[in-house]
């Protein structure tokens, strides 16, 4: 069965044509970071003026690239959670190019795609395993029986953890969306010159918190701004190193407290800040000494794109799941509601 | 020619299809439902008229003025159709498809039609059209100001007894009684087809129509939010 699918939850339109038997024959991806980097945020109109713009084209290339003209047998659209005119935009297009085509359709969960993504990668994980769900809206461990079979066991009570690394850059005036900033400025800076808490180890259960940690960053880029408001570059460097090893730290003590409460040995980690080098680094050695595995998926398919949706819409649309002519989007929308295969 | 005709862009949705004698219509005003509505009521009026995609010449789309996701939503299923079954299509605008449905309604009509749409943060859409022998004229082209503008306009520039349609009525300034004010007056798919015939005849006489840009027409583009404040140059960490 071969696949067409449309993400359009946020800023970026992505498109991807997944075949069950070949795999992915290829992805597009148009970010609109540039648009939204003026207002340091993400603003939803212009993110859905802009989907609408460039959907088509990207369709019409990703199809012909792939020699798929005529040739697809489903589309499959991101369908929640996410930005409720966003995701129109790729409902209504996925949906109608279906109808049009004679052929079904299917709407995806956003973070089930993000989930999923690592089995993209030769050696996927089997199931069943935990995943550490970190992206700009989310922040989840979730034990993983099978698609479809998700229980939450823990999450952020406040700010996701992308969200921290976003706000943290912009108190330095770094560019956005902040993570991969933060990260390259984190390489320059030097270890042990600030020590920032890590939020909620010290107690049981699976939950995080990002926002004292956000005051704390604030605190100290305030205390050390210069003239012009902020700190001198090293400093941000070292301000950024400290903040990113207390996230990381917090990340990793929490996923091996889960994998030992769910007596599982393989970790999959997705969403954009999985592509944190120091995360998968820190998550690899301290597994290691629990025998256990970390996956995830190339950098590319850790932040929004096509091929995760046209992959678990492909999951489901073989079990034989089918969406109606409606085109119902899902703006919040629990991931353990989701059907099972 | 058979054309299939979208609109959503307003608190109410409807599907036509012209099939060069009759045309068949289906309509909700169910609001908020746009995109659940839209593509089975395209289903529905294909198969009332016997007919079906793949039969279909061109598809014709409110591309606005109107509720920004509204639009999006009838250009988007658009889209997909024109794309999928390689139809060509064209966006027609809201208020002359209101304008052109009161024409139907009312084929003796002659005289100003005034169509404005609630455009919310105190202003309105709209424009005038021309009446002459049941052919509609733009008068004055479609735009975006406040209320006042409109009342002013129509008192310096248009006869007494002018016709007034569409909810962007219900924030201007009630005017003489001697104008028709009828603020329930919405755009219906059935009228678009008039006005898509018009216009795709002069785009095929251009042959325009190989790859429409099927844009939205949003009339306000100004975003209220706040752009930021930068210490650092961009990129320069
Ligand atoms: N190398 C990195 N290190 C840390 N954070 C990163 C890195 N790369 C990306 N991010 C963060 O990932 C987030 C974007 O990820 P993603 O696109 O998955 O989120 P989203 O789609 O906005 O949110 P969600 O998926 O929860 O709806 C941003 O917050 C960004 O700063
Ligand atoms: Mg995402």
């Amino acid at each position: 069965m071969r696949v067409l699918g449309i993400e359009s939850s946020c800023d970026e339109t992505g498109v991807a044509v997944y075949d069950s038997e070949a795999g992915l024959l290829g992805h597009e991806l148009y970010t609109q970071i540039k648009v939204h980097a003026e207002y340091g945020g993400v603003v939803p109109e212009l993110a859905s003026r802009d989907h609408i713009r460039k959907l088509i084209p990207l369709i019409d290339e990703i199809l012909k690239r792939t020699d798929s003209v005529g040739a697809i047998d489903a589309v499959a659209y991101t369908s929640g959670p996410g930005l409720i005119g966003a995701l129109l935009v790729g409902g209504c297009v996925g949906r109608a190019l279906a109808y049009a085509w004679g052929v079904p359709a299917i709407g995806v969960h956003h973070m089930e795609g993000h989930l999923l993504a690592p089995l993209l990668e030769p050696n996927p994980p089997a199931f069943p395993f935990v995943a550490l769900l970190v992206s700009g809206g989310h922040t989840q461990l979730v034990e993983v029986k099978a698609i479809g079979e998700y229980r939450l066991l823990g999450e952020s009570l406040d700010d996701a953890a992308g969200e921290a690394f976003d706000k943290a850059a912009k108190m330095m005036d770094l560019d956005y969306p902040g993570g991969p900033h933060i990260a390259r400025l984190a390489e320059q800076g030097v270890a042990g010159r600030f020590k920032f808490p890590r939020p909620m180890t010290d107690r049981p259960g699976l939950d995080f918190s990002f926002s004292g940690l956000k005051t704390f960053t604030l605190n100290t880029v305030t205390q050390n701004a210069e003239a012009n408001g902020l700190p001198d570059d090293q400093t941000c460097a070292d301000i950024a190193h400290a903040f990113q090893e207390a996230v990381v730290d917090t990340l990793v003590i929490k996923c091996r407290r889960a994998l030992q409460e769910c007596n599982m040995n393989t970790l999959v980690i997705a969403g954009g800040v999985s592509a944190n080098n120091r995360l998968r680094e820190k998550l690899e050695t301290a597994l290691a000494k629990i025998n256990s595995r970390v996956f995830y998926a190339r950098h590319e398919f850790c932040t929004d794109n096509g091929a995760m949706i046209a992959y678990a819409g492909c999951q489901r649309l073989m079990v034989g799941q089918t969406e109606p002519l409606a085109v119902t989007v899902t703006p919040r929308w629990p991931l353990d509601q989701l059907s099972h295969l | 020619m058979k054309i299939l005709a979208l609109d959503a862009a307003t608190e109410v949705c409807s599907v036509a299809v012209w099939d060069g004698e009759n045309v068949f219509e289906r309509r909700s005003d169910i609001p908020k439902s746009h995109a659940q509505q839209l593509l089975p009521l395209v289903d529905e009026v294909l198969s009332a008229a016997a007919t079906d995609l793949a039969s279909i010449d061109a598809i014709a789309v409110t591309h606005g003025p109107g509720s920004f996701t509204g639009i999006r939503i009838g250009i988007g299923i658009a889209q997909g159709l024109s794309y999928g079954a390689k139809i060509p299509a064209i966006g027609v605008n809201t208020l002359e498809v209101m304008a052109q449905g009161y024409v139907n309604r009312h084929p003796s009509y002659n005289g100003y039609l005034v169509p404005a749409l609630d455009a919310r943060m105190a202003e309105v859409y709209w424009g005038v059209y021309r009446v002459e022998n049941g052919i509609l004229f733009e008068y004055k082209a479609a735009q975006v100001c406040a209320p006042e503008n409109v009342t002013e306009y129509c008192e310096a520039n248009l006869p007494s007894c002018y016709t007034a349609l569409g909810h962007g009525w219900k924030v201007i300034a009630t005017p003489a009684a001697s104008v028709q004010v009828d603020p329930e007056w919405m755009p219906r798919a059935s009228a678009i087809v008039q006005v898509a015939e018009r216009q795709t005849i002069a785009q095929i006489e251009t042959s325009a129509i190989a790859e429409p840009p099927l844009e939205p027409l949003y009339l306000r583009n100004e975003i209220s939010w706040k752009k930021r404040q930068r210490i650092r140059p961009p990129n320069s960490l």
